[in-house]
């Protein structure tokens, strides 16, 4: 319950914020569509949300922990008679919804897009295709959030150097995740295969369509990325009990 | 029953001494005043209490553990600061409030709002420094709370919410809730003292019985704050 009531705090301090992006990004996308025939359309309704998002979810994720300090409602927050863990997992959901919110109507805007765009009809399975490669898109978001809040959870754990020391831990989380992760996925090898299917996207020229063409991922390196990204989480959530201080 | 005891409690930031050395001991139902000018160390004490800070040395016990999840359910903390979130209106911040804590009283709750004369509707950031005071402190009291711990309640407060705030305090009272209150504004709240504690640099020079330490000295305590710290 406790889990609950912090998401809905959070989802509702962040609602207006949800609200204007998402207006944003349709504009875009429907300004995009209307011009599909325009050289600049493709950078408005396909380049601008896929650089922006990314780095507006980066921005967001530390803000969701540093705006407890800057707003001095981290003096409420972790007076709380709740662990740390559901803290951090209440604003780990409230972003990966967030996330969901305002990447959807980007992600349709694009696939209507390039339906405008490309005359020939797409292949069978590039709808089914596209719709998993944006659930896949979660998944990564949800391994990079436990490494923002071990950075940005740092640097509310030392009293000088802040900054240098979330940016180190930023730096180094990505490295370190890398590394066990790639360290336990040899462990885990005996795991199956999943395919994926990649599309290939030709928007001009003789040969303009869309093609398909036949990958696979280790399932190992799904998983291992999943348990490194929890074992970071845990370690953000231990930081925050015994060593950040308000 | 002891519900605090600090032993050698020291805190450090940097190469500053926030608290060093502190010994002491509150007992349970007393309203004790935590006194000393800014910077003594009075905050620190009070988040080191709340689980908010980490001792750099020493140990501190609240109602028999050492400040963690559990201290947290019985205990309510009120920063000088304002810690809330200012986009909530006045009723989101008791609700929020409620779901949290198992000793929140409803019932208490909407008194106390009446008792503040806070409108349910309002957001907080259209709220004055002493409508805010007043929420925080609500918070507070609306829960049986075995520890309530008041930083500063009145600093920057208009006389009108100083003087309802002082009565929540008192209305706030019972015999089995300890209630420690920092303040370097004596005058107004010392009557309600039972155990006064002085800080200077970090550090406990003089503590004892409001009482005892008003008929040893002849003066008031507002009197032997005000010597002290000349």
């Amino acid at each position: 319950m406790s889990l609950l009531r912090l998401y809905g705090k959070e989802m509702r301090a962040s609602l207006g914020d949800i609200i204007m992006v998402t207006a944003v990004i349709v504009l875009l996308e429907i300004l995009a569509i209307l011009n599909y025939d325009k050289p600049w359309s493709a950078a408005l309704g396909v380049m601008v949300p896929m650089v922006g998002l990314p780095l507006y979810f980066l921005s967001t994720s530390f803000e969701s922990i540093h705006r407890e300090w800057n707003e001095h409602t981290a003096y409420w927050l972790l007076s709380l008679p709740v662990r740390e863990e559901v803290i951090l997992g209440a604003k780990t959901l409230a972003l990966l919804s967030r996330f969901i919110i305002l990447t959807l109507p980007a992600a349709i805007g694009i696939y209507l897009f390039f339906d405008k765009l490309i005359p020939v009809p797409f292949p069978p399975d590039f709808t089914s295709t596209y719709i998993g490669l944006y659930v896949l898109s979660w998944f990564l978001f949800i391994t990079v959030i436990p490494i923002v809040f071990l950075a940005a959870v740092s640097r509310h754990a030392v009293q000088r150097w802040g900054w240098l020391v979330q940016a180190l831990i930023f730096v180094g989380g990505f490295w370190a995740f890398g590394k066990v992760s790639a360290w336990l996925a040899g462990l885990l090898d005996f795991l199956p295969w999943l395919s994926l299917r990649v599309p290939g996207i030709m928007i001009g020229g003789p040969q303009r369509g869309i093609t398909m063409a036949s990958h696979g991922i280790p399932l190992s390196m799904v998983v291992s990325g999943l348990l490194v990204a929890g074992l970071i989480f845990y370690l953000a959530a231990l930081l925050l009990r015994y060593r950040v201080e308000v | 029953m002891t519900v605090v005891e600090a032993v050698n409690l020291s805190k450090r930031y940097g190469r500053t001494w926030a608290l060093r050395g502190v010994n002491l001991v509150i007992e349970e139902g007393m309203v004790v005043g935590l006194l000393g000018p800014n910077g003594s160390g009075k905050s620190t004490f009070l988040r080191l209490l709340a689980g908010l800070s980490h001792p750099s040395g020493g140990e501190v016990k609240v109602l028999g553990e050492r400040p963690g999840l559990a201290t947290k359910k019985q205990v309510a903390f009120v920063p000088e600061i304002d810690h809330l979130y200012r986009w909530m209106r006045v009723r989101d911040t008791l609700d929020f409030q409620a779901g949290f804590y198992a000793d929140f009283d409803p019932a208490r709750g909407e008194e106390l709002l009446t008792f503040m004369n806070l409108d349910p509707g309002a957001r907080v950031y259209n709220l004055s420094k002493g409508q805010r005071a007043r929420l925080k402190l609500m918070l507070a009291l609306a829960r049986q709370a075995r520890l309530v711990l008041l930083d500063e309640p009145f600093s920057g407060i208009d006389p009108p919410s100083r003087e309802r705030i002082l009565q929540g305090i008192l209305m706030a009272y019972r015999q089995d809730r300890t209630v420690i209150i920092s303040t370097h504004l004596v005058g107004e709240v010392e009557k309600l003292f039972d155990q006064v504690v002085f800080l200077s640099q970090g550090e406990v020079f003089l503590a004892g019985e409001a009482e005892s330490l008003r008929a040893e000295r002849g003066k008031s305590i507002d009197e032997i704050f005000r010597e002290e710290y000349r």
